[in-house]
């Protein structure tokens, strides 16, 4: 099962979204370890693309200021985005 | 900050290009750059030490290659209107190059996030929206802008559709690549 890892900050970010479903809150919370600042996750590939999916469906809804350029929350659901990518 | 980054990236594809013998770009329409010159980025990659770094930097040459030959080159968008048309005929995405303002914008916003983020070449952004495994129902923003998104077997590409702004550009991964071939 892959490991991703999240800062401490970008994980509280998804366990506290409403964007992402409970069984998806409860497989993350479930594969989360803490590791000095960070939380390393054991996840399926398969909920870390539905992770990834809704947080790019997130993204287009509440990420991008009046220029398009990435708000606040952008850049937190680019980086989950990033760090659940499974080539 | 984009304004920034497509200025280093125009800095930066001065002194590439200056480093490269001038073939054949009088007579390649953006068409032609974007279907046969953006896409021999993996050759590039091992000319270059270090896998992931020449990857990246094929990625960034080809991408440049195809903004700077293919639209920089137009002084006017009269110039770039008929070659405009040639690249909507051919690869049937017209919202991203319905003028030479949209198609540089779209092209420099996708350089900029493959510069910040992962690498997504331009023949996979093209990609997805020529011939995309999946399309997502629009959806607005808070400001009730709308987007949608495209998903490629390499590229997951959102715009607003109203515009044809690339607003984002993600690698796809190949299990949601597969899954969505089937």
């Amino acid at each position: 099962m892959p490991k991703i890892k999240l800062s401490s900050d970008v994980f509280e970010y998804l366990m506290k979204s409403n964007f992402l479903s409970d069984k998806l809150h409860k497989s993350l919370e479930a594969g989360a370890n803490p590791s000095h600042g960070n939380v390393i996750i054991d996840i399926t590939p398969e909920d870390a693309e539905s992770v990834r999916d809704a947080a790019s469906v997130q993204l287009q809804k509440v990420g991008f200021g009046p220029d398009y350029e990435p708000n606040a929350d952008g850049k937190v659901l680019e980086t989950v985005i990033d760090a659940l990518y499974i080539p | 900050m984009r304004t920034d980054i497509g200025h280093s990236v125009r800095l930066v594809l001065a002194a590439l290009l200056a480093l490269q013998p001038v073939v054949q770009a009088a007579e390649l329409a953006p068409v032609d750059i974007l279907l046969t010159r953006a896409i021999p980025q993996d050759e590039a990659a091992l000319a270059t030490s270090g896998p992931e770094k020449g990857e990246r930097l094929a990625i960034f040459q080809s991408d440049l290659a195809l903004v700077v030959e293919g639209l920089e080159g137009f002084a006017s968008e009269e110039d770039a209107a008929p070659s405009l048309q040639r690249l909507r005929e051919s690869v049937d995405a017209p919202e991203q190059f319905k003028d030479r303002a949209a198609a540089l914008d779209a092209v420099y916003r996708a350089i900029g996030d493959l510069y910040k983020r992962m690498g997504v070449a331009a023949k996979d952004i093209l990609d997805a929206l020529k011939e995309p495994l999946k399309i997502d129902p629009v959806v607005l923003d808070k400001q009730g802008r709308p987007s949608q998104r495209f998903i490629g077997g390499a590229a997951e590409v959102a715009a607003n559709p109203s515009t044809g702004r690339i607003l984002s550009v993600n690698p796809t991964s190949s299990a949601k690549a597969r899954k969505l071939s089937r």
